[in-house]
């Protein structure tokens, strides 16, 4: 048996930039070897393995063949005959598909080593077009790649459109598109994935109808806003469709679109309002249904997007009320009198709040 | 910085420029307290009103009872008196800006200050605190009001309901609309009650003419009264700013009736006035 180094490790070291997590294929064996030296088997689909000391992935190398809708919709092979050259073929796009043999030599057949050079991302095959998931995961590579300057060929964003044209990309569970968007809202550029949606037309399969998503938004706010969730927040909420069909189509869970919610309120709270007709009880009403007292550090983590929003240049109509100040100071209000009965504790901590919220009102009128 | 308690203006506004010119009121500075009734029955309802809304932020103020008035006029809900001087008000083209923003002012003020002799906290009303309510009671009321009076949904019937001199005083068992036309009485109307909050509120004129059993507000024993707090309100001119105890202050000197308008530095209690013109 041999083995080799594949996929991104070997991609990343050729671009000279930080290797993530190292997947090997292996050649020649079979599970029952692997097990015998001690590997142990975790995949179900297809046989993958753990390495018994440093717990990196070691897979049997494998054919796919499509064999129905989707993208589990394949008959692997991982007969002992398999060669790395048809394991690689199978792989998505051509700087994915190198192998590194442990004496270090690279085996390159659908020439990814030049593409890296080109700083291009291309389809190994024409196999590309059996898996759906791969629209999404090339726009991926492309939101994390494009600072080194990459762009998608030709050929592969037809055959991206070619999917997208079909009804395949409507067979991936929600919870996989989550998967490949959350990972993408990580990169460096989570608007380039986005943008390659909506080239590819993906988007519009997916929504199931034209419509304006904010990408200048999303491009803006996470030089200053790391976390994909927040990110998805200040995309979701700030583009010209229905936020609770873009969180179905994206499988975004419970607690990304509760996220959403909250800055929403936020930014409409006072959209029409002027300073001075800002309601205190109105003010402590929103904070509280939003738990923004109880969990006043995820409250305070959705208003860093909106001072994010702020820092943009976007003429955003965006919040006057002195959020974070507020609920840091309602949070730490405290009974004005130990003399006071049960019943009148929960009014005089409300009636306190409410003059805390006159008063930085005032200070900001 | 200072900061100054201003008597009932009612449309007043040369006496008040002299008054504000009189302490060198310095807008960047300076706060202004106002007890309410900043208009009607004198001759510049309208200046009035779009001087201290241009200098909103140095300002605060409690709603009267002409400012109640004045809203319930502007909402279309009651005729004018044949006294009363809106009329120019009532025909400004910034007339739903100066609505919206007395709707959602408040009938009670209170601030902690720095004063020569230690910190006080002040608390402003209209007409006074009955003597029956605690502090909590008191910012309760108050708050009920503000919210009601600055929603869009509820100010309306608020303001039809608030003519009356019934309830006289707290009963359990008062519904919403009863309770609020009462704590709007006590913090707007209110001269004379009893020690349990019941209100004669027909009787006006000086402490003398206080009907049998009843007092001026500021003469029962205060439940919400403390060594640090001190009272400020206005409304009642006939008393001539005078009530006879040391921390409840009443800054109204009739300037409308022809007297004068009072300024009262909270800082240090120094008092200062400009008289009627004319």
């Amino acid at each position: 048996m041999k083995i080799y180094l594949v996929g991104g490790a070997v991609r990343d070291s050729l671009l000279g930039i930080p290797v993530k997590e190292r997947d090997w294929v292996v050649v020649g064996s079979t599970p029952e070897e692997m097990i015998d030296l001690g590997y142990k088997q975790v995949g179900t689909d297809f046989p993958v393995f753990l390495h018994p000391d440093n717990k990196e992935e070691y897979a049997l190398a494998r054919t796919e063949r499509k064999s129905g809708q989707g993208h589990k919709g394949f008959v692997t092979d991982v007969e002992q005959s398999i060669t790395l050259e048809e394991d690689l073929k199978r792989r998505d796009i051509t700087i994915n598909a190198i192998a590194k043999a442990e004496n270090g030599d690279l085996i390159d057949p659908y020439k990814g080593g030049e593409d890296i050079k080109n700083r291009v991302l291309r389809k190994v095959s024409d196999a590309f077009q059996e898996d759906p998931l791969r629209v999404l995961r090339v726009a991926r590579f492309a939101s994390q790649l494009k600072y080194l300057g990459f762009s998608i060929e030709k050929q592969t964003l037809k055959t991206m459109k070619s999917i997208s044209q079909s009804e395949e990309l409507n067979t991936l569970p929600r919870e996989r598109i989550w998967q490949e968007t959350y990972k993408a809202l990580k990169e460096r550029n989570p608007e380039e994935y986005f943008k390659v949606l909506i080239q590819s037309e993906a988007i519009y399969k997916l929504v199931e109808k034209k419509f304006d998503i904010n990408l200048k938004i999303l491009e803006k706010i996470s030089t200053e806003i790391l976390e994909p969730e927040q990110r998805w927040a200040a995309l979701a909420t700030n583009s010209d469709c229905d936020l609770d069909v873009l969180n179905r189509v994206f499988g975004v869970p419970k607690k990304v679109r509760e996220l959403c919610d909250i800055l929403g309120r936020l930014i409409h709270f006072d959209i029409n309002l002027k300073p001075e007709e800002v309601r205190n009880h109105e003010v402590l009403g929103l904070i509280e249904e939003v738990d923004g007292l109880r969990r006043n550090s995820r409250f305070i983590k959705i208003l860093k997007i909106l001072d994010a929003y702020n820092h943009s240049d976007f003429q955003l109509k965006s919040t006057f009320i002195p959020w974070e100040v507020l609920s840091k100071q309602l949070v730490a209000v405290k009974p004005s009198s130990p003399e006071l009965k049960d019943k009148e504790v929960a009014k005089d901590i409300r009636l306190q709040r409410l003059k805390i919220i006159d008063q930085e009102l005032k200070k900001n009128g | 910085m200072a900061n100054y308690a201003i008597g009932d203006v009612q449309g007043c506004f040369n006496e008040l420029l002299g008054l504000l010119d009189r302490i060198n009121f310095d807008p960047t500075e300076d706060h202004l307290w106002f007890v309410g009734d900043l208009i009607n029955r004198g001759p510049e309802s309208l200046r009035t009103l779009e001087f201290i809304y241009q200098m909103k932020e140095s300002c605060n103020l409690v709603l009267g009872n002409h400012d109640m008035h004045f809203l319930a006029i502007a909402e279309g809900l009651r005729r004018p008196f044949k006294n009363d001087t809106l009329q120019e008000l009532l025909e400004s083209e910034k007339l739903t800006i100066y609505i919206k923003w007395l709707r959602c002012q408040s009938l009670l003020h209170y601030e902690k200050i720095d004063c020569e002799v230690g910190t006080k906290v002040y608390l402003m009303t209209h007409a006074g605190i009955p003597p029956h309510w605690s502090w909590l009671d008191a910012l309760e009321a108050s708050q009920e009001i503000k919210e009601t009076l600055s929603s869009d949904n509820l100010h309306i019937e608020y303001l039809k309901n608030i003519y009356g001199n019934l309830p006289a005083k707290s009963e359990t068992n008062l519904n919403r609309l009863d309770r609020l036309r009462l704590n709007t009485n006590y913090l707007t109307r209110m001269r004379f009650c009893k020690v349990d909050g019941e209100l004669e509120l027909k009787i006006k004129g000086t402490i003398d003419d206080k009907p049998k059993g009843f007092k001026a507000w500021f003469d029962h024993p205060l439940s919400i009264q403390n060594e640090n707090l001190h009272i400020i309100f206005g409304h009642w001119a006939a008393l001539g700013g005078k009530t006879g105890i040391s921390n409840i202050t009443s800054v109204d000197t009739g300037c409308v009736w022809g007297y004068k308008l009072t300024a009262f530095r909270l800082e240090d209690s120094r008092v200062f006035s400009y008289d009627r013109i004319n």
